[in-house]
């Protein structure tokens, strides 16, 4: 008995609980927003998990997860749904928590969790609803469609989604990064894989398929032979919808990343027109043009047809950036004028960020920004193109960067 | 005990001066301890001469060549008096003589304290080494793993009920960094369905846990340890009949038998064992509702997808006692199991149709020999190939939740059939094709001298085919491993009080796999390089400081080479790594046993062993999502201890404590590196590993209870497991963390046996509260569960 005894004297501190609390001074602003950050802390494999932590700014100090953040049980992903953050399954369990800020402005666990399967498209419906596509990639024939409730922790909505239908041609199989609410369609952009490995012979098309909603019907798939496929692989924001109503989308053709292959097409931009379920022949941007012939790595849209953009700092793209996104700059892009206009002040870095990454305040844009260096947050003025760096962060990833306000 | 056999064992020094004038005589016998044990190791001398022996782990001994006339003949072992006997032998004379040796006042004699007889031989050495002897369990519906789990410095981590997957672990060092022996052979090929979760405690005799060093005679590149199960070889004829039946429709049988035949030599030994569970024990879960998802209250169901069954043969036949061999055994394991697959590695994913299914098919061939060519050389070989295989089935289009209800998409809305599965669609069948071979040679000196050396091959050799892809190139790749290990050791034992094992290892792999390069280029598979070479060396020394207390120090540097099943996947859950690299590791142990008696009923040992610890490309299982897979994390330095008390009362009452802190830290000390920033994790304490846990346990034995030949047998049971972070402990709210909550349990049985062992029945109540334990993060175990077992056993020596 003594030897036990002595051994838990030794260790009694350390599974302890301190005082279960914050100063939301800390963390929130005077008009009652904070900055949430999920950062996937440091540590090998499965053992790094994320940590949901708040700032009152982004530009200053460093953002860490030591001894702060709310812990998730492994590598997520997050969206924001209204006034709920949801904590998106990616590995390990199945189970999606939310958080919402209290009347301190710190953020606190929803009642209710709901199950679903790890989402490889998603997209924000409304302050409610949000859309999300599970993908098979073991040879199973269906995709599961998800109608999510945030606001009620639920599901409202499943569907099945034959993949090998999308893809119609009997070999390979549609995988979708996207799914938008568009009209009363649901627009699903994909690429196609014939295995876990995804190797395709169709990369020199741009895939799109529409469905009909609520009931999911398969209406038409429209594809486009001026570039290759649309977004990367579980890319998201891969449409931009305007004020209008157009739908901007972008393929990055060629660019050996995130699962993308290479295509004989060279990377731009389509448009489909408030109203049409057709990509519009009279309008490509050619980026590989504008560009001197580098190729999109992501685009998220900021208002006033305009998007921010990662685009390759190089133009050979081998095998080894696979799984990469190395090297982007950032730029800002005008559909109408076809411009691009380099952002001042961002060094170059990985790209595909954009999605989970940023967040857009008014005339300016938060930024996460990873490279050699390893983490900083960066401010760009939207208007005047040009970054300032800010805070340091203490992680190997930011996986979800959000402003909310209780 | 095989190191006794291998290293220590044979006869001593080939007399040069020997006239071979007449026909030499020969003397054998068997030598047991005053409780009818046999003695291990005892050293047999021929006074006036330098002849000698030592008797063999059944305390068989046998001097050949010997002059004939007027002998004198010394019996020595540790711990007991020496016995001199004097006899007259003929020219071609070959006599008999069986002694009884009695242990020294001083000794403290164990009963009923884990730890007797052979099992305090093996204590002894100058190794960390635990004993367990597993004779008083036999009657315990346990299986390997439960009796290893209470054992200092050891935690099992099981996922479920029987026939879960497990994670061993001994002293912070898990996964295959602990290496498993049968009677020291390694039992890497058997398959998954003969492993520690199957094999019913009944076959050992006693099981050796060696903590940090491994001594060579085992022979493999262990690293954090090594179990050797040793089974019972030393009865002659024996017959072991046993059946047990409890919660969760628990069915196990064991049938063991052996015979030889002392004219001919004839050795024909069988063991049988069959496990069957339904595992649908209670757990407490929420369910999920199958159209809106969300999660629901906690509710308590049972498990619904989780049988598993096994059925076990292992049959040998042979001879033993002949000229050309001591033992020369031919024998197959032949096995299968079944185990259907209920969650992931967390229980919020739930399935209802996935299984995986494997067989075993094995040859086996043991040979022994003493004294072969010259006299004190002893020789050793073993050799199996498993023909084995193992099939994952994945092909059930079904979403389960808790309750058992499933959403059946097989076919879709227009009736046609979507292929799908639960987890990964499977139906992928592999055999690893597993050969072993293992030899030693070992040489007695004399005069408290020894070497031996230990040569142990194996190759892995991966086929296998999935009817559902089978296009993949995957698939119809290369997957070999060949590992070979060669050891040197020398021991020298200088006097009663203290000895020495000096060793080297030579570690040696080479293999063939490949990886696809170029894949838009030009597409193709190139070999991948994995040979590696390395030395390993190391020391083993113990002291009697007192006559009652031993001291032991052993220092090792060692590599951990992978094994084919961790580079290559085992084709369901865990998924390959073909660059996987060997793990190294420098080992210091420091151990001290006392032993004291009060009186004449008082009886205490006391055991305490300190170990350090660095490793640096630490192979760890990363258990994500549904997959696992091995991988190399990081340098980490252990520094840990553990401590085992034990205190018997007469027969009558026994207690034994033990408890173990492992602190284990992060000694990488750049995330990447490229950079030079001190990592935030650097030196913070390695997660999702126990670090604090200890063991109780109380006896009480009656005798002439109803019959003068009964005996009752009451014991309690206590485990306690300090809770311990999933991730590192530096990182978030303290009040948000994940955590694998304080265990403690309590298991209490009781034993009546009848005709001195013949007739056996116990009833064992495990989970006495009905707490709600965990092994893993959220990974329920069984709640209160009843087993019966009933058993006959018959011998004789």
């Amino acid at each position: 008995m003594p030897a036990l005894a002595a051994a838990m004297i030794v260790s009694a501190s350390s599974c302890s609980s301190d005082k279960k609390e914050v100063n939301p001074d800390d963390l929130v602003n005077e008009d009652n927003s904070t900055f949430v950050i999920a950062v996937t802390a440091e540590g090998s494999a499965s053992e790094a998990t994320d940590y949901v932590l708040q700032s009152k700014d982004l530009m200053t100090g460093l953002i860490t997860p030591v001894g702060q953040g709310i812990e998730q049980k492994s590598y997520r992903m997050y969206e924001v749904v209204g006034k709920t953050l949801l904590s998106i399954t990616y590995q390990g369990t199945n189970i999606v928590p939310g958080y919402a800020l209290n009347d301190k402005g710190i953020l606190t666990k929803k009642n209710g969790e709901f199950s679903i399967l790890r989402l490889h498209a998603r997209g924000v419906v409304d302050e409610n609803r949000l859309f999300g596509m599970f993908v098979p990639r073991d040879g199973s024939a269906e995709a599961t469609f998800y109608e999510i409730n945030a606001s009620n922790m639920r599901v409202d909505k499943q569907a099945k989604i034959n993949v090998f239908e999308a893809a119609n041609n009997g070999k390979e199989w549609a995988y979708f990064n996207d799914v938008r609410l568009v009209g009363n369609k649901v627009f699903a952009p994909f690429f196609q894989i014939r295995n876990s490995s995804f190797d395709t012979e169709y990369a020199d098309s741009a895939y799109l398929a529409i469905y009909s909603y609520p009931e999911l019907k398969l209406e038409k798939v429209i594809k486009d032979d001026r570039t290759g496929t649309l977004g990367r692989y579980a890319s998201n924001d891969v449409l931009a919808i305007t004020e209008s109503g157009d739908v901007y989308t972008y393929s990055a053709a060629g660019a050996i990343a995130a699962g993308n292959v290479p295509s004989s097409k060279p990377s731009g931009i389509l448009r489909i027109k408030n109203g049409t379920t057709d990509f519009d022949k009279d309008y490509f941007f050619n980026i590989e043009t504008a560009t001197g012939g580098y190729k999109l790595c992501a685009m998220k849209y900021i208002g006033g047809g305009k998007a921010l953009a990662q685009i390759f700092s190089f133009k050979d793209h081998v095998a080894g950036d696979k799984w990469t996104n190395r090297d982007c700059r950032l730029a800002i892009i005008d559909f109408s004028t076809k411009t691009i206009t380099d952002v001042a002040g961002v060094p170059l870095h990985t790209g595909g960020s954009l999605q989970y990454g940023c967040v857009v305040d008014k005339t300016v844009a938060y930024l996460q920004v990873q490279n050699g260096e390893g983490i900083h947050m960066y401010k760009v003025d939207l208007a005047t193109a040009k970054g300032t760096k800010g805070a340091k962060v203490q992680g190997k990833a930011v996986m979800g960067l959000f402003k909310m306000t209780k | 005990m095989q190191y006794k056999q291998i290293l220590l064992t044979g006869l001593l020094c080939l007399s040069v001066f020997t006239l071979w004038a007449q026909q030499p005589a020969s003397l054998s016998g068997t030598v047991k301890d005053n409780e009818g044990a046999p003695v291990p190791g005892t050293s047999i001398r021929v006074g006036g001469s330098r002849q000698g022996a030592s008797a063999s782990h059944q305390g068989v001994y046998l001097l050949g060549n010997i002059k004939p006339g007027t002998l004198t003949i010394e019996f020595s072992a540790v711990g007991f008096s020496r016995i001199v006997k004097t006899m007259t032998l003929q020219a071609g004379e070959k006599a008999t003589l069986d002694v009884v040796l009695f242990r020294k006042a001083a000794q403290v004699k164990e009963v009923n304290v884990t730890g007797l007889t052979a099992s305090q031989q093996v204590n002894r050495q100058s190794y960390a080494v635990t004993s367990i002897d597993a004779k008083p369990l036999h009657n315990s519906s346990q299986d390997l793993n439960q009796v290893l789990g209470k054992t200092a410095g050891v935690r099992v981590r099981e996922e479920g009920g029987l026939g879960s997957g497990f994670n061993f672990s001994l002293n912070g060092f898990s996964g295959r960094q602990v290496k498993f022996f049968l009677d020291g052979v390694p039992m890497d090929n058997f398959g998954s369905s003969l492993s520690l979760n199957n094999i019913p405690i009944n076959l050992a005799d006693r099981i050796e846990v060696y903590k940090g060093v491994v001594p060579i005679w085992l022979g493999a590149d262990a690293l954090g340890g090594a179990v050797n199960i040793v089974t019972n070889v030393k009865t002659r004829r024996y017959l072991d009949v046993s059946y047990s039946y409890g919660s969760f429709n628990t069915h196990r049988s064991a049938v063991s038998a052996g015979y030889t035949d002392e004219k001919t030599g004839l050795t024909v030994q069988g063991n049988f064992f069959q496990n069957y569970s339904d595992n649908n024990y209670w757990v407490h879960t929420p369910v999920t509702d199958l159209v809106t998802h969300e999660v629901g209250p906690e509710r308590r169901l049972r498990r619904f997808h989780d049988r598993y069954k096994s059925e076990t043969a292992q049959v040998e036949l042979g001879v033993t006692g002949k000229k050309y061999a001591d033992r020369l055994l031919l024998g197959i394991i032949l096995s299968q199991n079944d185990r259907q697959i209920q969650t992931a590695a967390q229980m919020s994913r739930v399935y209802g149709g996935w299984n995986q299914q494997s067989t075993t098919i094995m040859p086996t061939l043991k040979y022994k020999k003493s004294d072969l060519f010259i006299k004190g050389l002893d020789f050793n070989l073993y050799g199996s190939y498993n023909f084995g295989s193992t099939q994952d089935v994945d092909t059930v289009n079904r979403v389960y939740n808790w309750a058992g209800e499933c959403i059946d998409n097989t076919f879709n809305k227009d009736g046609q059939y979507v292929p799908g599965a639960e987890n990964g669609r499977s139906l992928y069948k592999f055999s690893n094709n597993l050969a072993i071979a293992k030899s030693s040679l070992s040489y007695n000196i004399g005069q408290g001298h020894s070497a031996g050396i230990n040569f142990t091959f194996s190759s892995f050799d991966r086929q296998g085919r999935d009817p559902l892809k089978p296009n993949d190139l995957a698939n119809q790749q290369p997957k070999k491993l060949r590992k070979s290990v060669i050891g040197l050791g020398y021991k020298y034992d200088y006097n009663d009080k203290w000895s020495t094992s000096v060793f080297a290892k030579q570690y040696i792999v080479n293999g063939e796999s490949t990886q696809k390069v170029d894949i838009y280029t030009n597409p193709r598979y190139v070999p991948v390089d994995n040979a590696f070479s390395a030395t390993g060396y190391g020391l083993a020394t113990s002291y009697f400081l007192f006559s009652n207390l031993q001291l032991k120090f052993s220092y090792e540097k060692t590599y951990r080479l992978p094994e084919g099943e961790e580079m290559f996947g085992d084709g369901a859950n865990v998924i390959a790594n073909i660059n996987l690299l060997p793990e190294s590791s420098d080992n210091l142990n420091l151990g001290a046993v006392y032993s004291r008696k009060f009186g004449e009923q008082h009886r205490l040992v006391m055991e305490g062993t300190a170990l350090f610890r660095g490793a640096k490309d630490f192979i760890r299982m990363d258990a994500s999502d549904t997959r696992v897979q091995i991988v190399n994390l990081r340098d980490v330095r252990m520094l840990g201890g553990d401590a085992d008390v034990k205190y018997a009362y007469s027969d009558f009452f026994t207690a034994a404590m033990n408890a173990t802190y492992q602190h284990l830290i992060n000694t990488t000390r750049h995330e990447r590196e490229s950079s030079n920033e001190i990592s935030p994790i650097y030196k913070d304490q390695i997660p999702n590993i126990p670090y604090l846990f200890g063991n109780l346990d109380l006896g009480v034995k009656f005798k002439k209870v109803g019959f003068s030949h009964a005996r009752l047998a009451l014991n309690y049971h206590l485990n306690y497991v300090h809770a311990y972070y999933l991730k590192w402990p530096g990182f978030g709210y303290s009040w948000e963390k994940n955590d694998i909550p304080k265990q403690l349990s309590h298991d209490i049985s009781a034993t009546y046996v009848l005709q001195n062992g013949k007739y056996n029945v116990s009833l064992e109540c495990r989970n006495l509260t009905d707490e709600r334990l965990y092994d893993n993060f959220m990974l329920q175990k069984p709640g209160r569960a009843f087993y019966v077992k009933l058993r006959y056993f018959l011998s004789k020596y």
